[in-house]
């Protein structure tokens, strides 16, 4: 069975953002935020600067600087809100809104620096300070070319002043800025900082992004994929995963069946239609999967120039440029290929082989314990249903000899003495429980195959009840017990299957009359909320503490049920239970030894269980 | 005439084999548990016993004709099982494994049962019923 599900994933319509686009997206909140606090500053110390330390400073213009980047960043915020809502999945114009703000925020230090004093003013330094910032923040797209454009705009300005285009705003006396040698040493120290700080700061931050990235997407991935134990679920999931974390294009797994040879299932993520329907691998003759399995790792970086891949142009016209496959090791073996699919510019590193490893180490565990869970469910299944195939032949020979012990009994055969009779009437009485174990057998097996599967309806739960009750009345008043019966004034109707209703009634009325020795049987119908309530509470000889987890067990009888002297299969709790549960009801029971035992069923008034 | 003690808890079994017995001639006495069969023992002195595996506990039977060997009492016994809990069971280990005369399977045939009773008390020297 092929299954797959191309864009479509459980999570939703579009593509669960990778974990690099979380954090750019994270990482632009942070930077529009820190702008605010930015520009307030450049506002507010102006003329504060101008105040405190009497330099003669334009801080009115400066202040207007500061304005303009408060304007701009309300801009950027309504921007980011914006291509967050249209489409979470344009990574492109993500990038390009990130370069635009880095140039406008140097843009802006480049207008302040000449406003503070050009190549003598000490507001160069923020410009290491925004450089740090931005490469921290955004490891994944800075590179030592954009970092020059810094050095770039600062050179502009001092040359400007250099040559007395731009006003020089004096803060050293005498005023440095026409002298060669203080000009060439501060710029570059300044562009040595420039290179130095990105780069420190890059490294270090690209390497926390990745091991960040590698850590959450494993720990997402791993979330999800043993969050489900459905296989088909499990492979998609798994599909979905690895585009998520390594940020490559797509995925795809296919899993052998047990015998390992032919492929059972398969789903991928991120291929299209057309794609998956006319690029079927057969997997016994396709190359790259038996060398995967065979090697473990198979790495293709160029899908046009290794003969392994079949379709070369198809595949490429996918838009895939890269294959890495691995293998995927079960305890038992191999189980299957896992395959990431890069775009063109994509370059398999160590860290992907390591990681598809790892997704697939922990898909292997799901994937097993998905077939363990499976086949627990098929055994449960086929054993019910053998339970109900026996049960069936077993009744046969019952019934027939039922009827010829019958036929002995109304002596139309010739008269029966003393002991013939006796002889019979134990033989029938032991038939007759034989027939009624193979009935609750069989009411069992029934029930938890959902073989007979229920038909609901509306059922007066009244009347079902009033006829099982008037059934044991005679049986009641034979033992002297009291039966009581207290039905609601109005309709009492639920939603449920008649013949489930009238079953689990008779076993718990059956139960409460057969318990008790003396005193009353209570039968009661009544209405709570959107549930109609059946009460049975009787006088009896009650369940011990010790037999109560072992109630609902088939076949238990509690010791003081056996040494009641009453017969009784074991079963009857355990069928009202599987009973009550596929009606969608609830049941509850409590009970004192020696003093008498209430059960109580909820039912579901209409076809909302 | 000799008389026999029937030890089964199930009713409906020493109902049948007692009536099978009694009809041949035999002084019949039935037991429910072990404790009424070792009472019966003393009381009634059965020339043979009629013992299921099990009473109360599975291998009860078993267990009481041990006891009976060790303490010396040489009753012949015959033994009544469901075919299957013979084996796989335990034993004393110092103990003959199976201390009984005869073995037969649930459900017994009145005329094997019969021969078996009469076989065995012919060996005791008591006399049968034919």
């Amino acid at each position: 069975m092929i299954l797959d599900n191309g864009f479509l994933s459980p999570f939703g319509q579009h593509r669960r953002l990778s974990f690099a686009e979380q954090e750019l997206v994270h990482s632009l909140d942070w930077l529009i935020s820190l702008r605010w606090f930015a520009g307030l500053t450049v506002v507010v110390a102006a003329p504060l600067v101008a105040l405190v330390f009497k330099v003669a400073i334009p801080s009115d213009l400066i202040s207007i600087t500061g304005l303009s980047i408060l304007a701009c960043n309300l801009v950027f915020w309504w921007a980011l809100r914006r291509l967050r809502a249209d489409d979470p999945n344009a990574t492109a114009r993500f990038e390009a809104f990130v370069r635009i703000q880095i140039i406008l925020d140097w843009l802006a230090l480049a207008i302040l620096i000449s406003l503070s004093g050009g190549a003598e003013s000490p507001t160069i330094l923020f410009f290491l300070f925004h450089i740090t910032i931005a490469s921290l923040l955004l490891p994944d797209h800075f590179n030592f070319m954009f970092v020059t454009l810094a050095p770039l705009f600062v050179a502009v300005v001092v040359v400007l002043e250099y040559i007395g285009v731009l006003p020089h705003v004096m803060i050293l006396s005498p005023s440095r800025h026409r002298d060669p040698q203080f000009v060439f040493a501060s710029v570059g120290v300044f562009v040595f900082a420039c290179y130095g700080m990105a780069y420190c700061c890059l490294s270090i931050a690209r390497r926390l992004r990745r091991r960040e990235s590698e850590l959450g997407g494993l720990y997402e991935g791993v979330r999800d994929i043993t969050s489900t134990l459905e296989i088909t679920a499990v492979l998609d999931r798994i599909a979905e995963v690895v585009p998520r974390v390594l940020g490559c294009k797509a995925a795809a797994i296919r899993l052998l069946d047990v015998a390992g040879s032919q492929v059972q299932f398969a789903a991928s993520s991120g291929l299209s239609d057309r794609y998956r329907e006319e690029v079927p691998e057969d997997f016994a003759k396709s190359t790259l999967d038996q060398d995967t399995l065979r090697d473990g790792v198979v790495d293709v970086p160029d899908v046009l120039s290794d003969a392994r891949v079949r379709q070369p142009e198809l595949v490429r016209a996918e838009g895939i440029a890269s294959m890495l496959s691995v293998a995927i090791n079960g305890r038992t073996g191999v189980l299957g290929v896992l395959r990431a699919y890069g775009a063109p510019g994509h370059r398999s590193t160590a860290d992907d082989v390591a990681y598809l490893q790892a997704v697939a180490a922990h898909g292997a565990v799901a994937i097993e314990n998905a077939r363990a869970y499976r086949m627990l469910a098929d055994l449960d299944r086929d054993k019910s249903r053998f339970l109900r195939m026996t049960t069936h032949e077993l009744r046969s020979p019952v019934r027939v000899t039922e009827s010829l012990l019958q036929t002995l009994a109304t002596e139309s055969t010739g008269s029966l003495d003393a002991d013939q009779r006796e002889l019979l009437v134990r033989a029938q009485r032991r038939l007759g429980s034989l027939h009624d174990l193979i009935d609750d057998l069989l009411d069992l097996a029934a029930g938890k195959a959902n073989m007979a599967p229920p038909h609901p309806r509306r059922v007066n739960m009244g009347e079902t009840v009033r006829e099982v009750a008037e059934r044991f009345r005679a049986l009641a008043a034979g033992k002297g017990v009291g039966l009581t019966l207290q039905l609601p004034g109005e309709e009492a109707s639920v939603w449920c299957d008649p013949a489930d209703l009238e079953r689990l009634a008779v076993n718990l009325v059956s139960n409460a009359v057969k318990y008790t020795g003396q005193g009353d049987v209570t039968v009661a119908v009544s209405r709570h909320a959107d549930r109609m309530r059946l009460r049975v509470a009787d006088t009896g000889i009650g369940i011990p503490t010790s037999a109560m987890p072992h109630l609902f067990d088939e076949f238990y009888r509690a010791e003081n049920a056996r040494a009641n002297g009453e017969s009784g299969t074991g079963l009857g709790l355990s069928i009202v239970k599987v009973l009550v549960e596929r009606s969608g009801g609830q049941m509850s029971l409590s009970s004192v030894e020696g003093n008498g035992t209430t059960v109580t069923v909820d039912l579901p008034v209409d076809g909302h269980g | 005439m000799a008389r026999i003690l029937i030890l089964d808890d199930d009713p409906d079994i020493t109902f049948a084999v007692s009536l099978i017995l009694a009809r041949q001639g035999y002084d019949v006495r039935t037991a429910a548990t072990r404790g009424e069969g070792m009472q019966a023992l003393i009381d009634f002195r059965p020339d043979l016993l009629i013992l299921d595996v099990m009473l109360e506990q599975p291998d009860d039977g078993i267990a009481m004709a041990q006891e009976l060997r060790r303490n010396g009492n040489a009753v012949p016994i015959i033994m009544l099982s469901s075919v299957g809990r013979v084996t796989g069971m335990d034993f004393d280990r110092d103990e003959e494994m199976l201390p009984v005369d005869a073995f037969l399977a649930k459900p017994a045939r009145p005329d094997e049962l019969l021969a078996k009773v009469g076989e065995l008390l012919a060996r005791e020297g008591a006399s049968p019923c034919s």
